[in-house]
């Protein structure tokens, strides 16, 4: 069969394809949906990064504050040591001024992740 | 690139996109539809990637190649019976069986040798867009020409 024949078989192909219009009014749906999608993606990424943004800042300013608070008031001269059970072995001596340390690290921690949640929340409630 | 651009670019290519994969697709209307549905939604979420509006035509047929060879490689139906429920009746009803032999002598060209045959002589396009469309070297598609008229020929001459 020589190429024209299979051109001309082609060429007056008309499968009675269903409507042009329907057709696009179903696509303008699923593309209406689609960019729907995409605002509430682009809304959600905002409302993380100002929660990152509150958490990282009080968790910062919470930091400074308890380090400021342990450098006046943390020495209270006593320590104790850490031994391995039934072994007697000593692991460290811990003073009170560590101790400190790690509560302090441990409250900015905890405030840092309450600011993330508070924000998020109160973000998500604005919106709705 | 602007939803407005896109459409009236979707406009413009959707009637020879359509009647493409309703070749490609063997008659299956439903299929072909579904088909090209997704791949203007695909084209919709990667338009950003398309530097040159005018190259559109033949980026949508490559997605809607690749949509159609996955489609065929999970099986996927789409079929939607609302969708059914919905089609309208005496509508050019008689038009699918006057190419039932066309269908059924596609149906049985593979579908690489298919799709080459039909950008080739439907759609007018040459080899080297061929083979940016289907991604494969230009020796394959005219090997894929060759063979699909062979098989052609055959099937339509018996």
């Amino acid at each position: 069969m020589e190429d024209d024949k299979i051109r001309d078989l082609f060429s007056a192909f008309d499968p009675g394809l269903s409507s042009d219009i329907r057709f696009m009014d179903k696509l303008q749906r699923n593309i209406e949906a689609v960019d729907e999608v995409r605002r509430q993606v682009a809304t959600n990424r905002r409302r993380n990064r100002i929660a990152l943004a509150a958490a990282v800042l009080s968790g910062f300013v919470a930091g400074v504050v308890l380090m400021v608070l342990v450098q006046m008031f943390g020495d209270f001269g006593w320590s104790f040591d850490l031994a391995l059970p039934y072994i007697g072995t000593k692991i460290m001596t811990l003073d009170c001024e560590t101790i400190a340390w790690i509560v302090s690290a441990a409250i900015s921690s905890i405030i840092a992740f309450n600011a993330y949640e508070l924000t998020l929340a109160k973000a998500h409630d604005r919106s709705t | 690139m602007e939803r407005q651009q896109f459409i009236s670019l979707v406009e413009g290519s959707q009637k020879a996109f359509r009647r493409f994969l309703a070749a490609l697709c063997c008659g299956d209307l439903q299929l072909a539809d579904d088909i090209a549905q997704e791949s203007y939604l695909k084209a919709f979420v990667s338009c950003g990637s398309l530097k040159n509006p005018d190259r559109f035509k033949s980026w949508i047929f490559r997605i809607g190649y690749t949509t159609f060879i996955d489609c065929k490689r999970s099986q996927c139906s789409y079929s939607d019976y609302k969708a059914a429920e919905d089609m309208e009746a005496g509508e050019k009803a008689d038009a699918p069986f006057e190419y039932q032999a066309l269908y059924a002598a596609l149906d049985k060209i593979p579908a690489k040798e298919r799709t080459s045959i039909l950008l080739f002589y439907m759609e007018g396009y040459s080899i080297k867009e061929i083979a940016e469309i289907e991604e494969t070297s230009q020796e394959a598609v005219k090997q894929h020409l060759s063979r699909g008229r062979s098989h052609l020929r055959g099937i339509l001459s018996n």
